[in-house]
């Protein structure tokens, strides 16, 4: 008798216990809830160009492109109420740069007086013509980004005329109708219910890569910016589609101008004493010290037509650090000027970009857009920051977010930027869209 | 199912309680069900698996010490032993833990299950003294997470085991008092691989550190039988300083142009601490049958702060991992009820704080505070042999933390099922 009332007990005990176990068995934690809040993204649309469209490793290649921010954005959007967003991807292989170049791969190149050392070279003499091929008779896509576009080339008809030398072939390539249809006409007719815009970039940065010289190049009147992007966002008004805009990052933290420091001269006390003696004839204002000192460069403004760096101006990243290193770049060689950008060159791009912004911000608060405050973004990446274990710096190549080219993002940065988007976004329309895991996406192929 | 039974009786030693044999036979089948239900993977850096009795209390074994575990819980208590007794077992771990990712949604732990073995051996040396020999595994913490998961960058496989050998003395100072000594060599392993964020475009560099050592410390404790119902016990186990000079750290998939800083392999080392612990329990016979426990535990975390590796020729490849761990303790309370000569049933709760700090909460360690449930029995098939089986959820309470090492965020969620069988001979 004891022992059936025990076993009746025992199983009791025993079904509590198996009851316990299976639900312990699985520790799935459950994920936040998504919404687009006030917002719709069922129809996304990106206008921009060349940091839109996912341009990076001095091309337009597929890797980057399949990670540009747009797409990231779009597959965040995914997790509310966006769609499917098609982008107009190019081939496989090495892409087509703005200068028919290839994209650049980094390769170990020996170095004239010491260590093998990484640096970016074309992976072809020539990019993948074949890219320039129509693709826009059916599909329509979404990201309407063009390397390129200054933002007044967004409302051009020309600017998608295939011929030679008049339009762009980013854009010709894939328009509706090449040579007739605009970028911004082409998004519109989509019925787009939500865009993002980052205009701009390529009316000051087109300038600023070139070194201030480029005279065909010269930057856009904060005038024409604002009544170009006037056009453009209250065309997208009308059609009550909601956004998102950016702002103009200032060039000062972006790598391909300050991988290497106005200052970037490190003489021993003997090399300063031979170099002082040597300009003493030339321009005796200049004279070197032991430690860092302020590169050489040509100048017309002086009398001398040479003079030395002044803190802040900045060095473009396609002098040869192994020239500056072994055969007295920047020191008993001059930096060309084109290679550099002085203080009046960066009082126009920085007012211009001051100027560009305000009118962005006014925009955005009289359109009701999400304001993408890009400085801070390029301040952080500039500073260096720790994500998941992994530190990232502009300084090194091996863990940096920006491609080879310094300029554009890789894309683990169009990660960056996307995750600038969704705050804005999440923000503005009460939204709440996961931001993206940066280290998710590919980082440059370290040779 | 009679025949069965009568079948399988003829494979014992002796003849037995068929009531035993019966309740023993349906609550190992159970168990064998639920793990084969439950598939999952081990870890938790302390083991509560190592021993069936203590396992089944929740722990609660430094007042009651009355078996040969009482080796490793309480030294002071195998003075008490009337017999030689040898008892042998193990106790499979099972864990399992999920992270939610704020970028991409759970990920969980690889499947690892764990048999680490247990043996303890005591041996009256006359009236009054016992030798004794304690082999088990206290500290055990396994984590593999998918190779391409968020947290890649911290972790990705992080293994930790003990193997403590301890010879014991103990003697009765009176008829009250026990007290024991022993000298433990521990034999320790590492493991410890991560990946560095860089790639050749093919795969990524990844960094693997193995390695082994021995390391010394002590186990005393003290029994006080009050009277016949109460007793009273204190135990104090030295922490341990696991100096793993000697290892070797390997590297995979070193881009070319880093092969100057990256050696394939290289002597690495590290140094990691298991804590000091002083355990305080007592237990009371309430009734013939049944017997309440209660004990409390401190565990002297806070003297390991980093885990530093180093790699010898390379000093750029050190790393360190931030640990700075907090004091923490223990309770937990557990009663034994005997059912019968040949049945006696457990089972017991308990509450563990983590020594880890939120700040520096790392997917090597997932840890948190946890609630441990427990029960088991003892099923004595004759005066010399018997079985002790237990079960034990350790149900650790979601944790959301972002490293502040690594800037990683991230919830954790984590479940340990210790399911395990001792085999006991007294003689």
């Amino acid at each position: 008798m004891i022992y059936k009332y025990t076993s009746t007990r025992l199983s009791l005990l025993l079904s509590i216990a198996v009851s316990v176990f299976i639900s312990s068995c699985s520790t799935e934690l459950t994920e936040p809830k998504y919404s687009d809040g006030d917002a719709d993204f069922a129809k996304y649309i990106a206008i921009g160009g060349g940091y839109s469209s996912g341009y990076g490793d001095h091309a337009l290649h597929l890797r980057n492109q399949q990670h540009s921010y747009p797409a990231i954005l779009a597959e965040r959007f995914s997790k509310a109420s966006g769609g499917e967003f098609i982008q107009p991807l190019v081939n496989a292989g090495v892409g087509l740069g703005l200068d028919s170049n290839a994209m650049s791969i980094l390769q170990i190149s020996n170095s004239i007086c010491g260590d093998p050392f990484i640096t970016p070279v074309p992976a072809d003499s020539i990019g993948d013509l074949s890219n320039a091929t129509w693709i826009g008779a059916v599909i329509r896509y979404q990201n309407m980004s063009v390397p390129g576009a200054m933002i007044a080339d967004l409302n051009k008809q020309q600017f998608g005329d295939p011929s030679p030398f008049v339009g762009n072939v980013f854009y010709s390539r894939f328009a509706i109708n090449p040579g007739q249809s605009t970028v911004i006409g082409d998004a519109l007719v989509q019925s787009p219910t939500f865009y993002t815009l980052w205009a701009g970039m390529e009316d000051v940065y087109s300038f600023a890569v070139g070194g201030g010289f480029q005279s065909n190049d010269s930057i856009t009147t904060v005038l024409d910016f604002e009544a170009s992007l006037n056009t453009i966002t209250s065309s997208f008004f009308a059609i009550s589609t909601q956004g998102a805009i950016a702002t103009i990052p200032t060039p000062d933290n972006i790598p391909y101008f300050s991988v290497i420091p106005w200052n970037g001269l490190e003489l021993s006390e003997s090399e300063a004493q031979a170099l002082t003696q040597a300009y003493a004839g030339i321009n005796p204002n200049m004279v070197f010290q032991e430690g860092n000192n302020g590169f050489v460069i040509t100048d017309n403004a002086e009398p001398s037509g040479i003079r030395q760096l002044f803190s802040g101006e900045l060095v473009l990243a396609n002098i040869s650090i192994d020239s500056i290193n072994c055969s007295g770049y920047g020191a008993t060689v001059p930096f060309p000027s084109r290679l550099i950008l002085d203080q009046q060159e960066l009082g126009l791009i920085n007012n211009a970009i001051n100027g560009y912004n305000n009118a962005i911000r006014s925009t955005a608060s009289n359109n009701s857009l999400a304001l993408v405050e890009m400085q801070p973004v390029f301040e952080n990446i500039a500073q260096g920051f720790t994500f998941n274990g992994a530190t990232y710096s502009n300084g090194q190549i091996y863990n940096s977010v920006y491609s080879s080219d310094g300029l554009y993002p890789n894309p683990r940065g169009n990660a960056l930027i996307a995750n600038a988007f969704i705050s804005a976004i999440n923000r503005k329309f009460g939204a709440k869209l996961p931001f993206a895991d940066i280290n998710s996406f590919p980082s440059n192929n370290i040779p | 199912m009679k025949k069965n039974n009568n079948n399988l009786l003829q494979f014992l030693p002796k003849p037995l309680s068929k009531r035993a044999f019966q309740c023993a036979y349906y609550t190992i089948a159970t168990l064998l069900f639920l793990f084969i239900i439950c598939q999952a993977s081990a870890s938790g850096i302390e083991n509560n698996g190592t021993a069936q009795k203590a396992m089944s209390l929740a722990g609660t074994f430094t007042g009651i010490a009355d078996d040969a575990s009482a080796l490793y819980f309480n030294p002071g208590g195998i003075a008490f032993s009337e017999s030689h007794q040898i008892a042998i077992g193990t106790t499979m771990l099972m864990r399992s833990t999920s992270f939610l990712s704020p970028y991409s949604g759970n990920h969980n732990l690889e499947d690892k299950t764990a048999f680490p073995l247990h043996l303890y051996a005591a041996f009256k040396v006359g009236e009054l003294s016992t030798v004794g020999l304690s082999v088990n595994s206290p500290y055990r913490s396994e984590s593999q997470w998918q190779s391409e998961w968020p947290g890649r960058y911290v972790s990705t496989y992080y293994k930790f085991t003990t193997t403590y050998v301890q010879p014991t003395y103990s003697i009765l100072l009176n008829e009250k008092f026990g007290v024991g000594i022993g000298g433990v060599i521990g034999f320790s392993s590492v493991k410890d691989e991560l990946t560095i964020p860089v790639s050749d475009g093919t795969a990524e560099l990844t960094s693997k550190l193995d390695a082994t050592t021995t390391s010394f410390g002590i186990n005393v404790g003290l029994l006080f039988k009050m009277n016949d119902e109460t007793s009273l016990g204190l135990s104090f186990k030295s922490g341990m300083k696991h100096d793993f000079s000697d290892g070797t750290i390997k590297y995979n998939n070193i881009p070319s142009s880093l092969l100057p800083g990256y050696p394939n392999s290289a002597k690495g080392s590290l140094v990691t601490y298991t804590p000091n612990t002083i355990s305080l329990g007592g237990s009371h016979l309430l009734t013939k049958q049944l017997l309440l426990a209660v004990e409390f535990k401190y565990a002297l975390w806070s003297s390991s702060d980093t885990v530093g590796v180093e790699v010898e020729n390379y000093p750029d490849r050190n790393y360190g991992v931030g640990l700075n761990h907090e004091n923490a303790f223990s309770l937990s309370a557990g009663a034994e009820y005997e059912v019968s000569d040949d049945i006696t049933v457990r089972a017991g709760v308990g509450y563990d704080l983590s020594p880890v700090k939120n700040d520096y909460l790392n997917p090597r360690m997932p840890d948190a505070d946890k609630y441990k449930f427990s029960a088991g029995g003892t099923f004595r098939f004759n005066e010399n042999f018997s079985i002790a089986i237990a079960y034990m959820l350790e149900n650790f309470t979601e944790r959301e933390s972002t490293n502040i090492q690594y800037n990683f965020n991230g919830t954790y969620k984590s479940y340990n099922h210790l399911v395990g069988i001792t085999l006991n001979y007294d003689i």
